[in-house]
């Protein structure tokens, strides 16, 4: 006989997926009232002036990227093992240590307590929790995993970001030491090595984790085993540690670490030139799972990556980077990287973890085609704008005009309030998309079994039950089912 | 409080850049202490009254200083002016 059956209250994976979209929303708000200053100056200035809203804009949606990275490393590593993660204590820990920070960080932007530096602007004692936090990820990742040996690609990643981040994270803190804090130029140095390599560590996570999902989708492993895979593992991971230096091309700093990562930047052409030659097995892989959400976002990214490597790999040419340096291309390429990459990459494994039935995601499959279309096609109308406004900064920096720089920024309001306008487009469009997700979320109840197997009971959204799944069933929108990736 | 820390704790860096670092909404300011008609009194003034879209930060006289003294310290580390550099054939820069 059915035991009673007991509300969930073990943390798991998915809330970290919940946590990042909540962040991702939030984000999106302050970013439209930012872009809002831009236009209409003195907008909400007495309140919220855009040296809050920038960091409360940054961190929400930083810590987006973070914590849907971790949920996603954490269900994938649950999924590839078969079985729990070593300690779901360490998990619940992990996540209300996260939680409790982003709010303290996010509070002390609204209330104008500042003390770091850029994309980390809080007081510096909140790097405490976050480095304990991704301890306790980093030990659990580990233990879980337990050992390399014979791993595919993705499980490499996920260690390098794991492992990775932990210590730049912490070098990135440098700056407090007199030695570093004393010199303008040594400070800035390693803050933007820290910075480079802290995204790179990041979009291991990311990468790994769309490796495994493309893995789920297609049934074939053979890609995450195979020597393409390990050799733009190493590609990847040879820039995250030395190419930074493209940050600070015009920094008065030695030369040869200029030309250091102006080499190692232009290694970047190998994984353009292979996704151009890839490029029609790509569109024959496109037609066959196409139906799959999943797969719209990983589509969608990829022709963000190739786009985004073409402007990154231009910008990171010293000559070029003269002109585009201290301009909104940057802005464009920050943008441009973090949500047409990251955050669709992101989308994809939330949609895939939160949205594993079917049934009632087929529901709202209208809306989330709606929210496609509306996010990728307001997300290029908002670089186009960035890049559009760089280069007339470009023009104003480089040139000999004698316009001030008031009068150069009232040049640049036709691009912004494009910017504003397709930004609001964007949230809107992200809205559609989350909607279902939130939806599911909450009407989804895993419950436990006091025999100790779980039952996971999944409501129709007009309130009928529908018949047990098994977990980790890849589903297509459509209903048909995709052979299960089989684990060793 | 050094003046690095007061720049850090109002945040400057969210409006304002040193060497082209830092956010768009107002100007590079790496080399502020030294440009022509700019300097101290500059700074002060812009600090203190603010702009339509800048805040005014009330700061006392010793925490001003500082970061003026900061400002000088970031000026006398090198030129930001982009112009500045030499473009070479192979990609590459020459300058400071």
């Amino acid at each position: 006989m059915m035991e009673r059956l007991k509300a969930n209250k073990v943390s798991n994976p998915e809330q970290f997926l919940m946590v990042g979209l909540i962040l991702l929303l939030l984000g999106m708000l302050f970013g439209i009232i930012g872009s809002l200053q831009y236009v209409l100056p003195g907008f909400l200035k007495s309140h919220l002036s855009f040296e809050k809203i920038r960091p409360l804009h940054v961190s929400s949606v930083v810590f987006w990227i973070l914590m849907a990275a971790m949920g996603s490393v954490l269900s994938y590593t649950k999924t590839f093992t078969g079985k729990e993660l070593f300690s779901t204590r360490l998990l619940r820990i992990q996540l209300w240590i996260f939680i409790g920070t982003i709010l303290l960080i996010l509070g002390s932007y609204l209330d104008g307590t500042f003390g770091g530096r850029e994309y980390w602007e809080f007081p510096p004692l909140l790097s405490l929790p976050i480095i304990m936090g991704w301890a306790i990820f980093a030990i659990n990742y580990l233990k879980s995993i337990q050992s390399l040996r014979n791993q595919p690609v993705y499980v490499w990643m996920w260690m390098t970001g794991v492992v990775g981040f932990l210590f730049i994270f912490v070098e990135s803190n440098l700056w407090l030491l007199p030695y570093f804090q004393q010199d303008i130029i040594r400070d800035m140095t390693v803050q933007w090595k820290s910075y480079g390599s802290l995204v790179g560590c990041w979009n291991m996570l990311i990468y790994g984790s769309a490796i495994f999902l493309m893995e789920k989708i297609s049934g074939d492993q053979t890609y995450g085993q195979s020597k393409m895979a390990f050799a733009l593992y190493f590609l990847g991971l040879f820039n995250l540690f030395f190419n930074w230096s493209h940050h600070i091309y015009t920094l008065p700093i030695n030369v040869n670490i200029k030309h250091i990562g102006y080499l190692v930047s232009m290694t970047e052409l190998l994984i353009l030139g292979r996704m151009i030659y890839k490029w029609k097995g790509s569109l024959t892989e496109a037609q066959r799972f196409k139906h799959l959400i999943p797969f719209q976002f990983l589509w969608a990214a990829d022709i963000w990556i190739l786009l985004n490597l073409i402007l990154a790999i231009l910008m990171s040419v010293p000559a070029i980077n003269i002109y585009t340096h201290g301009t909104h291309v940057t802005v464009a390429h920050v943008m441009g990287t973090t949500i047409g990459i990251n955050t669709m990459l992101l989308m994809a494994m939330c949609f895939d973890i939160l949205a594993r039935d079917h049934h009632n995601i087929l529901r709202f499959k209208r809306q989330i085609t709606s929210g496609h279309l509306v996010v990728n096609g307001s997300l290029f109308v908002f670089l186009v704008a960035l890049v559009g406004a760089g280069i007339q900064r470009s023009r104003w920096q480089m040139g000999n005009e004698l316009i001030s720089f008031s009068e150069m920024m009232g040049n640049l309001v036709p691009y912004f309030v494009t910017f504003a306008i397709a930004g609001l487009f964007l949230f809107a469009g992200f809205s559609l998309l989350i909607y279902p997700l939130l939806r599911l979320f909450m009407m989804k109840g895993s419950t436990y079994l006091s025999n100790g197997t779980v039952n996971t009971n999944k409501l129709r959204l007009d309130g009928h039950k529908l018949k047990k799944k098994p977990l980790n069933k890849p589903v297509a929108a459509d209903g048909d089912t995709i052979k299960q990736l089989k684990l060793d | 409080m050094s003046g690095k820390m007061i720049w850090q704790s109002k945040n400057c860096t969210a409006c304002h850049q040193i060497y082209g670092l830092g956010g768009f909404l107002g100007p590079d300011l790496t080399n502020i202490y030294s440009a022509k008609g700019k300097g101290p009194a500059y700074i002060r003034a812009f600090v203190m009254a603010g702009t339509p879209t800048m805040p005014a930060f009330q700061l006392k006289e010793v925490e001003l200083t500082a970061l003026v003294e900061y400002l000088r310290h970031v000026d006398s580390s090198g030129k930001a002016d982009p112009k500045q550099f030499k473009v070479n054939y192979d990609g590459t820069i020459e300058g400071q």
